[in-house]
């Protein structure tokens, strides 16, 4: 049988996708998530965190800090080799 | 169409291999090209390791003219954007170095025993203030992150925010996969704490 333990160590394999597990053990894993009054909500709440660190976006870089950046970029790549 | 128009649709933008390839001989465009590909990602991972966004302009600066200057000695045995990523980091943690700043160990940060599985869990995993068009759920999650010790903090943005995968993360900051996968479940269930509490004060 499988217990909430397993279930916590083995979430963000789960989740990844990263482990093959037999089909039994999957059945099982399913069996006691959905019956277990700790383990459904911690595997739903756990991939909603992570479903929601995926959707951060990037903030664009500020304008003057591009501009300066590539100023001394191009300071850099074009100056005149010794 | 015009010819001009078939011309540029048809033109195959060049592969990270080839731009360094060129970069490598000599072609200053070329160089620019991978700049620009990776400016805004770098300043990202940047802005979200550093505690004083102060000198985040200064580590992308940093970061892309170490690259320059040690491009030469890139053997390409990795991705461009892999060996670039772990400059950036390696400047980020060296700053955060030089500040001494106090990381508590996640063990202390994470009130549940390793392995134990918490009780009690409120499910509010379909509440649809679970979003991050809400402001205030997005400012805790982003100083969630923050509050990272670094080496979980790289982790998460790599592998979560980034997309990046257990491998390549492994070989941007030069720990093992396990290393890596241990880490990424440890952040997370921070950060599900962490949203757990906001949701139990709301």
């Amino acid at each position: 049988m499988v217990n909430c333990k397993e279930i916590f160590e083995l979430i963000s394999d789960l989740i990844d996708e990263e482990i093959e597990i037999e089909e039994e053990l999957h059945r099982e894993f399913l069996e006691h998530i959905s019956e277990c009054p700790h383990c459904g909500p911690f595997l739903n709440t756990f991939k909603k965190t992570v479903n929601l660190c995926r959707r951060i976006e990037n903030i664009r870089v500020p304008e003057e800090v591009h501009i300066s950046f590539w100023r001394s970029i191009r300071v850099e790549i074009y100056k005149k080799k010794k | 169409m015009s010819e001009k128009t078939k011309n540029t649709q048809l033109r195959v933008s060049p592969s990270d291999e080839e731009l360094v390839k060129s970069a490598k001989i000599g072609d200053a465009l070329a160089f620019e090209q991978l700049v620009q590909r990776y400016e805004e990602k770098i300043y990202n991972l940047i802005y979200r390791m550093v505690d004083d966004k102060t000198i985040v302009k200064d580590i992308l600066q940093e970061t892309f003219i170490k690259a320059y200057r040690s491009l030469p000695s890139f053997r390409e045995n990795s991705k461009f954007s892999t060996w670039l990523y772990r400059i950036a980091i390696n400047f980020c943690l060296m700053h955060a170095r030089k500040k001494k700043k106090k990381t508590l160990p996640l063990d202390e940060l994470i009130q549940t025993e390793e392995g134990e599985i918490p009780k009690d869990i409120p499910d509010w995993s379909s509440n649809p203030e679970a979003t991050l068009q809400n402001k205030e759920l997005k400012n805790k999650l982003e100083s969630a992150i923050s509050s990272l010790p670094d080496d979980y903090k790289s982790v998460l943005i790599l592998r979560d925010i980034d997309g990046l995968s257990n491998k390549e993360v492994s070989k941007i900051l030069n720990i093992t996969v396990p290393a890596v996968k241990s880490r990424i479940h440890r952040a997370r269930e921070f950060l599900r704490e962490r949203l757990s509490e906001y949701f139990s004060r709301n």
